[in-house]
């Protein structure tokens, strides 16, 4: 099982146990979301490769031409 | 027939009364001008100082304080106190472990809040810390990220309404020789009328030449949801555990 712990940072009392059907559910969520957005990045970064094969030039050089 | 001063109240001989009786006039006088320069100057030890009382004529004795106090006001009058000076107070050392870890009750009595965290190592490769106060898994988390790696283009990553802060990105801490630091500051955190903001630092290094073996993050946070005090933060991984690391609260004033 999935397992949190929590501190009390006033008594020191730790708790560390299971989580609960909802926190595993938020943590899933967490995940995807964060799949989904490297997911977006990489894309984002392939496609800008892409362009730049197709166009023979590297990124510095594509600064160059737009500046 | 004596009459008094206007000021002090003390009793004075006039030109009709009588010379017999002027004795016991002067000595009356000489007992009330004392009494009255005593109750003004009330300083009895060297760096002493005096203040009007409530009672009319009448000054209070402040002795005086120790090396470094200031004069201050307690209460309506003046007094002596050490002043305050910026401070660090450890609220907790806790072990990183498992999928997330919570501070909880964290005191109101601190002005500011600075999370470290040292030396953290993952289960999983690719992941990244993640903060959230409160347990809000509300869109209330922006951050503008800044990353510098060796031998990588700089990088730089504006996010809006997260449901928490990503402050490490998907750095690669899995490797446990990795030396590895985060900081973060939330300032006023108590405040319950404005939006709260904070910043970060991260850092970690795993080699020292090839691409992306030592990487330096920072971070701009800005938690939007306003109304409450922040009086909890999860850390917590985007994937896998923690295998290592500990987590340093402070409160700072």
């Amino acid at each position: 099982m999935t397992k949190i712990k929590i501190v009390n940072t006033q008594t020191g009392e730790e708790i560390e146990r299971d989580m609960t059907a909802a926190e595993l559910a938020q943590l899933a969520a967490d995940q995807q979301a964060q799949a989904d957005r490297q997911a977006a990045e990489a894309a984002k970064a392939t496609a800008k490769a892409a362009l730049l094969a197709k166009l023979g030039i590297d990124e510095d050089e594509a600064k160059l031409l737009l500046s | 027939m004596a009459t008094t001063t206007p000021n002090y109240g003390w009793s004075v001989p006039t030109s009709t009364d009588l010379v017999k009786d002027g004795a016991t006039a002067i000595e009356t006088l000489g007992d009330s001008v004392d009494a009255t320069v005593k109750a003004l100057n009330p300083e009895t030890t060297l760096g002493d100082i005096a203040y009007r009382s409530s009672t009319a004529n009448t000054n209070t004795r402040l002795a005086i304080g120790t090396s470094g106090q200031v004069l201050s006001v307690s209460a309506g009058v003046p007094a002596w106190s050490t002043p305050s000076s910026g401070s660090m107070t450890l609220l907790s050392t806790t072990s990183l472990t498992g999928s997330s870890v919570t501070l909880s009750s964290i005191s109101q009595s601190y002005r500011d809040l600075r999370l470290e965290i040292k030396d953290p190592t993952f289960s999983t490769n690719n992941s990244s810390i993640r903060l959230r106060v409160n347990g809000d898994t509300g869109a209330n988390y922006t951050m503008f990220n800044a990353v510098s790696q060796v031998g990588i283009a700089n990088a730089y990553y504006g996010i809006q309404g997260q449901t928490s802060f990503d402050v490490t990105r998907e750095y690669d801490m899995q490797n446990t020789s990795v030396d590895a630091a985060i900081m973060y500051n939330f300032f006023d955190y108590k405040d319950t009328t404005s939006i709260r903001l904070g910043n970060s630092i991260a850092a970690y290094q795993k080699g020292y030449s090839t691409a992306g073996d030592r990487i330096l993050g920072s971070a701009q946070l800005y938690y939007t949801n306003v109304g409450t005090t922040i009086s909890s933060i999860t850390i917590l991984m985007s994937a896998g555990t923690f295998s290592t690391g500990t987590a340093y609260l402070y409160g700072v004033n």
